[in-house]
């Protein structure tokens, strides 16, 4: 079996030192691993012979893509970079996670720490017993990327998604079908939901330490503990945001408010996530203008951006059956949440589910309705960063820029 | 909680109130103080983003008048530490936020400030 160790494009030699040391090899090779392929990076020289301890050694100090060498991995050791998690948790490698400690406000330990039940965490001066204590049939089996951020915990169990039309004013009609049942069955995400998602994750990795943000449409504030010392949870359910305000064990910022207004300076965040809100929203005018109010929330010069909103599209592991009459226009439909005290009790939730497309369009026609030029080379503008639709959800990052 | 960090982000926005809408006035503020970690290099980053009068007649507000009228030249650590006191551990748990121009109120309780407006009130 062999055994893959990435320290990425950073230095890190105390994970090479430690994995080439006899103690480790031995350990390896206890659990029957017998190859050992190391990428180093920056290490400046790595002095270790072809074979040691009975397992057979390479070394690499860069490769263009590690894709292959996690394919053909039995088991995986790295620093706890977004990406390398992500890829080897989606290939479903065991992996065990050694954060670089040198690195930045070490947020690669709150990763590694959030995605904890998936993977194993370890340091290098404790790699070896981890090691020996080792066995990926204890970790959870990564989850498929499921759509609905605050679903019911079995959706094979759960009644099926309805067709619905919006057909009140659009804010009683959220109220009655959005707002007053997150209020209603908020107790129950307090226990349950905790698990972060990891594309999102990933994205708020980057986002530079000092920089400040807004999660709009914060919920039970689930991502407000994996990015930068301040980022404020904004929410209009009073009872989510009880919840938010010690999300992850610690006092958190939240503001109760309405995504489609702007209580803020204009322009004062770097950056703003719209994760699995704007869909709630009951017409296009006021999901363009929550994409407005984003626009709005963030720099001018380099405010960053990212939404993600329910699909027409599922995923084929998406155990949901939806009717979908108008694939090019979206689908307004309920989604069912049973209460697990009493199972007779169904609280139906509104959500727009976006065609292929759609979400693109409205970014673009909000921007402009702003004023903004949209794509790059102009004095003023926004980007789109990134697009695409991934496991019954359309995402798409934005950057504004002013030259 | 409000702390003054996010007191220092928020405007009024109810229809019509576009200027002179900030900062919010406090009135009955009820302060709990708590300690949080000192973050220098974030304090730093943040300067430039910061309303300083804002700041300062907030903290004043609540009793604070550690911070001087005018940033100093030198952002050394002592400095550092009061504004980082003033911003981080000082926090409104109850009371209520004045718009400056259009009296609107908001209210906070438990720690949550409520932007809401009426629907009739958005802009």
């Amino acid at each position: 079996m062999l055994v893959f160790v990435t320290v990425g494009t950073f230095q890190f030699d105390a994970l090479v030192d430690a994995v080439l040391d006899p103690a480790l090899l031995k350990a390896l090779r206890n659990k029957g691993y017998t190859r050992l392929v190391v990428q180093y990076g920056l290490y400046k020289e790595p002095n270790a012979p072809t074979e040691r301890e009975g397992v057979q050694i390479e070394l690499w100090p860069a490769k263009p893509s590690l894709s292959a060498d996690f394919e053909r991995a039995d088991l995986v050791i790295g620093h706890a970079g977004a990406g390398t998690i992500l890829e080897v948790l989606r290939l479903g490698k065991p992996l065990i996670v050694v954060p670089n400690p040198t690195l930045l406000h070490n947020h690669q330990t709150e990763l590694a720490n959030a995605l904890g039940e998936y993977l194993s965490t370890s340091s290098v001066a404790d790699l070896v017993a981890t090691v020996d204590a080792f066995d990926a049939a204890n970790l959870t089996k990564f989850p498929a990327f499921d759509g609905t951020l605050l679903d019911s915990p079995s959706p094979s169990m759960a009644p099926a998604v309805t067709m619905t039309s919006v057909d009140a004013s659009p804010d009683v009609y959220e109220q009655d079908n959005v707002h007053s049942v997150y209020d209603e069955i908020a107790s129950h995400f307090s226990q349950t939901r905790y698990k972060p998602w990891p594309i999102i994750a990933a994205f708020l990795q980057s986002i530079h330490p000092t920089w400040i943000g807004l999660d709009s449409g914060t919920g039970n504030g689930k991502y407000l503990p994996l990015c930068c010392p301040w980022t404020i949870g904004l929410d209009r359910s009073r009872n989510l945001l009880e919840i938010a305000r010690t999300a992850g064990g610690a006092v958190r910022e939240v503001v109760q408010g309405d995504v489609l207004d702007n209580s803020w300076r204009t322009g004062v965040f770097d950056y703003a996530i719209s994760i699995a809100t704007i869909h709630h929203l009951a017409t296009p005018e006021r999901r363009r203008r929550a994409i407005q109010q984003l626009l709005n929330a963030v720099s001018p010069h380099h405010g960053r951006v990212l939404i993600y909103v329910w699909a027409t599209r599922q995923d084929e592991q998406s155990k949901r059956s939806v009717p979908i009459t108008d694939a090019s226009n979206g689908q307004d439909v309920f989604v069912p949440w049973v209460s697990q005290k009493d199972q007779t009790r169904v609280f139906n939730r509104y959500y727009h589910m976006f065609a292929d497309g759609e979400l693109d369009a409205l970014v673009v026609s909000a921007a402009q309705e702003m004023g903004l030029h949209v794509g790059a080379g102009a004095s003023e503008g926004v980007e789109i960063v990134q697009q695409g639709w991934e496991r019954s959800n359309h995402f798409v990052e934005l950057r504004r820029y002013k030259r | 909680m409000v702390r003054l960090i996010t007191h220092n982000l928020l405007a009024c926005h109810a229809k019509g109130c576009t200027s002179n809408n900030f900062p919010l006035k406090f009135q009955d503020a009820q302060i709990a103080l708590r300690e949080s970690e000192f973050n220098p290099d974030f304090l730093r980053a943040f300067m430039p983003k910061l309303e300083w009068p804002a700041l300062i007649s907030s903290a004043r507000e609540l009793g604070d008048t550690s911070l001087p009228e005018q940033i100093p030249e030198m952002l050394d650590d002592d400095f550092l530490k009061t504004l980082h006191h003033v911003l981080f551990e000082i926090e409104v748990e109850e009371g209520i936020m004045i718009c400056p121009n259009c009296s609107h109120n908001y209210a906070i309780s438990n720690g949550i400030p409520n932007m809401l407006l009426a629907e009739h009130e958005i802009a």
